[in-house]
Formats: structure tokens, sequence, C-alpha cells
């Protein structure tokens, strides 16, 4: 009883946890901090942070796999899944709201004309997230002309997303097995 | 059976897509305007109406996708899809993990990882460029100057500004964006 009064805990601090994040990633830090660590004492920032990064280096959603493994590390599977499906539930509900409001209105003139703007916001989004992760992954002849290829592959849908990161990564693996481990 | 091939699709994307919202984008994009779910440029309403609402971007966007596929069932199921691999990985990794992270081969597979990546999101800005610069007519990767929009660069440039300068939220951009965008267009 009391293991599963702890699981209701996780699901309810993480499902705070996806409602007030709003897109995403470290914005979630914060909450996780103030919930889990100061309130409710069930962990602490160094074991948070951990999860965190680790929760990057897995593939998929960042922070459902962070709440994922910081449920695991507390209470085994059972935290996992009430962590995990914390965070994802409110999206669940409120992008499906959306959906509706969309489907109905989204043809009207006027939520046409916002989303002329939207787009052009997106784009200049989109263009800065793209300057500032550029600089950090590529730093050499090679690993620019891995992006290049890749970009021109997928624009011009000769290849499948997913295969060209699958190739990216044995291509990584090959040319920089022995530079990253010395 | 339909919702069995839909949800494998998320499946795929939920295992091999790694960095988190931003590099699912272009994955996302080329399966759902191939499979013909959204047209290119509600993909981009759908890019900006993820980045304003509450939690991840992908569950958003999957939960989007998902409900006007198979409704209900389909946003939840959707979105339990595309986090379900990365979970049982979490689960069967656990403690071993951080080591494995650690190995050198994992870091190099990494490297070629991140720039592939680049290259992908690269595609989602001219993808994303297309759609946004250009009247009713998106614009052709061939000729990039027939219908280009000036009015629409010119927003553009000012708003990337404003972006690097102030680095906030985009949440606060693409609210501002909307509304100036009633008394321009």
């Amino acid at each position: 009883m009391k293991v599963f009064k702890h699981l209701v805990k996780l699901y309810i601090i993480f499902f705070k946890v996806g409602l007030f994040t709003i897109g995403g990633g470290y914005a979630m830090l914060p909450i996780v901090e103030k919930e889990l660590v100061q309130k409710s004492k069930l962990s602490t920032m160094e074991s948070v942070m951990e999860s965190y990064s680790l929760a990057q280096t897995l593939p998929g959603v960042i922070a459902s796999n962070a709440a994922a493994l910081i449920g695991y590390k507390l209470f085994g599977i059972p935290g996992a899944i009430a962590s995990a499906l914390g965070v994802i539930t409110p999206s669940i509900g409120i992008v499906t709201v959306i959906a509706m409001v969309f489907r109905k209105f989204g043809h009207l003139e006027v939520v046409q004309n916002a989303f002329i703007g939207i787009r052009i916001v997106v784009l200049a989004l989109l263009f800065d997230s793209f300057m500032r992760l550029f600089k950090v992954a590529v730093f050499d002849k090679k690993t620019f002309a891995v992006s290049m290829i890749s970009f021109v592959l997928v624009l011009m849908n000769w290849a499948s997303p997913i295969l060209i990161l699958i190739i990216g990564a044995l291509f990584g693996l090959y040319v920089y097995r022995e530079r990253v481990g010395s | 059976m339909r919702l069995l091939a839909f949800l494998f699709e998320f499946f795929k994307i939920g295992l091999f897509t790694y960095g988190g919202g931003l590099a699912m984008i272009p994955i996302l994009r080329d399966i759902a305007v191939n499979k013909e779910w959204l047209s290119e440029s509600h993909f981009t309403d759908l890019i900006a109406i993820s980045q304003s609402t509450p939690g991840p971007i992908a569950i958003n966007m999957a939960t989007y996708i998902g409900y006007r596929e198979f409704s209900f069932l389909g946003a939840i199921l959707a979105s339990l899809t595309i986090i379900a691999p990365a979970f049982v990985l979490a689960i069967i990794l656990g403690k071993f993990l951080s080591k494995f992270n650690r190995h050198p081969f994992v870091q190099a597979a990494f490297v070629g990882l991140k720039a592939t990546i680049i290259g992908l999101i690269a595609t989602s800005v001219v993808q994303v460029a297309l759609v946004s610069l250009y009247g009713n007519k998106p614009g052709r990767l061939g000729r990039p100057w027939v219908g280009l929009d000036f009015k629409a660069v010119a927003f553009m440039l000012v708003f990337y500004f404003f972006i690097r300068k102030y680095q906030k939220h985009p949440l606060i951009y693409i609210t501002i964006g909307g509304i100036a965008s009633l008394f321009i267009w």
C-alpha cells in the first residue's frame, strides 16, 4: 500500500513536470528539482542530473527517458512506468483538445492568417537551433562532410532519414573509434 | 491492421531518433508527409503547436497525428509507442548505461550520429522555408527565387535577430508572430 502511494506521488510529480515544461528539454529540470528534491525529498539533485544526462544518450523522447530512469532508480519498473506515464499525460490531454479545436476552426481566415506569421517564426526558431547545434556537432572536415551528405540525400528524398542515421552512426564508429578512445 | 502499421512508424521513430524533439522533426516530417498524414504546411503548423503547448515536443506531435488518424485511441497509442523502445532500453541497460556510454565505440558512434542529425535538421530548415517564405504556392528547390515573398523574408530576419539577441522561450516569439501576422497579412 505504501509503495502504491509512492507511485501515485511519482505520477503526480511528473504530471506537473509535463504540464509546466512547454516544449520539453532542460526546462523540466527546475521543476523536477523543486518537486522531487526539495519538496518530497525522494531524490538528490546529483542523481536527477545523472539520470537526465543518461536520458539524452538513449533514443526517443528525452523527458520521458529521464522520468523513466529517475522512477526506476526509486521504485523499480513500477516507478519507471508511473513517472513516464505522468510526464506524457498532460501532453496527450492538451494536444488532443487542440487537435479537435484545430480541426473545427483551423480553416478560419483569422487562424490561417495568424499561421502565416507563425510559420515564419518557426523557421527563425529552427534556424537558430540549427546554428547553435551546428557549432557543437560539426568540428572538422569529416563531420562537415557527413552533415552535408546526409542533408543532400534526405532533402532530395534519395534516402530515408532513419537509414541515414544508422549509416551516420556506423561511419562515426569507424572513423572516430581511436580518436575518442585516446 | 492499419493501426498497427501506423504505430510501427512511431516505434521506429522512438527507436532510431537520438537527440530529442528537434532531431525528431525531420524524421517525423518525412514519414508524415510521405504517408499523407499531413501536408507540408500543416506539418509546419504542428511544429509551432508542439513548441507552444506543455510537454515534450515529440509527444505533442505524436498525439496530434494520432488523433487525426485514429481519434482518441490513436492519440494515446501513438504517444505510448514513441516512448516504448527507449523505455525498454532504459530498464534493460539501467545500471550499465553510464558505462556503456563511456565506451569509446559508443562515443565514436555518437560523433557520427550528431553530424548526421545536423544534416537532417538542415533539411527541416529548408522544408519549412519553402512553405513559410512563399505565397500561396510553396517554393521550389530548383528555383528558390520564384514566388519568394520579400515581406516574409524581412519578417523572418527581424524575428531571427530578436531570437538570437534575447533567447526567450519559443512560445513568446510564436505568440508575437501570430498577432503581428494578423496586421501584416
